[in-house]
């Protein structure tokens, strides 16, 4: 394989038998022998009900598990073990390479200061020039369709709606180039037409950019639209590893399938809903099964 | 094809009062309290303009002369003119509490932020610090620095601003605890933004409110700190005007039926309390402490 075609295919970022814990003796698991990788240009999906582990996963793949856990397991980040880097080294990984997307826009913003500040957070980071900095702000918020964006730069969060914030944070995850994007529940917090323009524009920036993308959604439909792979877990555990093809054919896992089809639907009766309880059943009955065996 | 005819409604009520609002007050008291203290700061500062006599002249055969006998409130037992002398005061009186916040609020705020930052042992033994310095008497730090340094504003305000660390750190920790817990702040640091620039550049900025009502109120109290201090013969000395000193010597002539220069100083202080302590409030409410 020549070297060209080896870095083309070296994942941005690769999971194997991830695990988070709770810290302390004894502490209770997270989640459980989680393994997955993200190619440049490919999307991965990590799917599941609220719980299940999806936004932990996520934090400690990159590095950053939450307060009072404790990770493990082998994690390359484009092909680098991330255990032979130093927290410095892991820390300058994910600034460069690495443009996040958070669930609530609106949280993410200091209230005291204009949104270029946000968005050329890491660029000022890295000591670009100020002029740069100024320059690609407004060129990243012009490129996510916000009206007048040299004078949007320098308004204060509380300007703008949540659809508008939300593609200035992506205006900011992707200002720096990246080579992975990971978005956490990008669209849970915004309407409809918001959330299918940020859906567009995530679309758009893969494909123009060749990103690799790790969205976390509880969202299976959203995930079919977007997704190359599709990891549905529940519990902390991966139930499947599936493509959006293969769910559509119906030739899932049930727990996946009655994921997907539990959904609200215009003339549907709230208790005709069908629920993804005795998917749920089924799943213990697995889990048991291999415990005794 | 017509058109529906709309009307456009208001929804600002228009309730039939003019409300005065300035510096973002919109109440009377908290208004006069603030141009009272502006017109001290500026009464104080101009003093060597303002005050019609040196206010440590003395002239015996003008001892305690009443304020409709040409001066404006009247003179003390040594023929000073009061009002002079209430003028000159301010500045000493000013001086000591504004060195105790200062001091206070920049080791304050640097221990909470240590604490609310860095969590856990940190945070516990930060906690510690304040509840061991809130068991000493501020005014028994202050005659203990008396002993040691000598009397004088200087020794007793850096002892003061000690016992005034934990009033501001306590309060400014609990604020840093919700600030850090912020999304945005986890932001920053997923980022890579290392501590002191987020320190400075966001969490600060956005507890400044809190801080700036606490130290507000904070002056109050070490004024009236202060002036005891001053009344008791330790902190401004003799013959520099100061409202504590003023209280002090004016006893004597007090107790001889001439009440005007414990009078003007006690009602100055008063009066500056007040005003302070009303600020402090109202900054306190805006600010949610």
């Amino acid at each position: 394989m020549s070297e060209v075609t080896q870095r083309a295919s070296t994942p941005v970022l690769s999971v194997e038998g991830l695990n988070v814990r709770l810290a302390g003796r004894g502490g209770r698991s997270l989640v459980e022998g989680i393994s997955f990788s993200v190619q440049p240009g490919r999307c991965v999906g990590l799917v599941g009900e609220s719980g299940s582990g999806k936004s932990v996963t996520l934090r400690a793949a990159i590095g950053v598990a939450p307060e009072g856990t404790v990770a493990s397991g082998d994690i390359d980040y484009s092909g680098e073990d991330a255990e032979g880097m130093d927290r410095a080294r892991r820390s300058q990984w994910r600034a460069q390479s690495v443009g996040m997307i958070f669930q609530d826009p609106k949280a993410v913003f200091d209230p005291t200061r204009p949104v270029h500040d946000f968005v050329g957070a890491v660029l000022r980071q890295q000591g670009v020039a100020e002029q740069e900095v100024r320059g690609r702000i407004v060129a990243a918020l012009g490129d996510m369709g916000i009206p007048d964006p040299a004078g949007a730069a320098e308004r204060l969060p509380d300007a703008f709606s949540g659809g508008q914030l939300q593609r200035i944070v992506i205006a900011g995850a992707l200002v720096h180039h990246p080579k992975l994007l990971v978005a956490d529940e990008p669209t849970t917090a915004l309407d409809t037409l918001s959330q299918a323009r940020v859906v567009h524009l995530l679309q758009r920036a893969r494909e123009e950019r060749g990103l690799a993308m790790l969205f976390v959604t509880h969202n299976l439909e959203l995930a079919l639209t977007l997704c190359d792979e599709i990891v549905v877990m529940h519990a902390g555990r991966i139930v499947e590893r599936t493509t959006p093809q293969l769910l559509r054919a119906g030739n899932a896992h049930p727990y996946s399938l009655a994921l997907l089809a539990c959904r609200p639907v215009p003339d549907r009766k709230l208790d005709e809903l069908p629920t993804a309880d005795a998917a749920r059943e089924l799943l213990l009955a697995e889990s048991e099964f291999e415990g005794g065996a | 094809m017509t058109v529906p005819k709309t009307t456009m409604v208001s929804l600002h009520r228009f309730d039939g009062r003019r409300r005065l609002r300035l510096f973002g007050f919109e109440d009377t008291t908290a208004i006069i309290a603030a141009l009272f203290l502006i017109l001290l700061v500026l009464a104080s500062a101009f003093a060597a303009v303002i005050a019609p006599y040196d206010p440590n002249a003395s002239n015996l055969s003008d001892a305690n002369l009443p304020p409709w006998a040409g001066n404006i409130l009247g003179t003390d037992a040594s023929g000073r003119d009061i009002f002079s002398r209430v003028l000159f005061g301010a500045q000493s009186t000013l001086l000591g509490p504004l060195i105790i916040v200062v001091i206070a609020t920049v080791l304050g705020v640097f221990l909470a932020l240590l604490g609310a930052w860095f969590g856990g042992r940190v945070d516990n033994v930060v906690s510690r610090v304040f509840d061991g310095i809130m068991v000493l008497p501020g005014l028994l730090l202050a005659l203990l620095a008396t002993a040691i340094f000598g009397a004088g504003v200087v020794p007793t305000a850096i002892a003061l601003s000690i016992a005034y660390v934990p009033y501001i750190g306590r309060l400014t920790r609990s604020a840093l605890i919700n600030e850090v817990r912020r999304p945005y702040i986890s932001a920053l640091r997923l980022n890579g933004f290392s501590a002191l620039p987020i320190w400075t550049r966001h969490l600060l900025p956005n507890i400044g409110g809190v801080i700036i009502a606490q130290m507000t109120v904070n002056f109050g109290y070490a004024l009236v700190d202060m002036a005891a201090i001053s009344f008791l013969g330790l902190g401004v000395q003799p013959p520099q005007a100061d409202w504590g000193v003023m209280v002090s010597q004016g006893q004597s002539a007090l107790l001889r039926g001439f009440p005007m220069e414990s009078l003007a100083a006690g009602v100055a202080i008063l009066l500056t309390v007040l005003a302070f302590n009303t600020v402090g409030d109202r900054l306190e409410r805006r600010f949610h402490v």
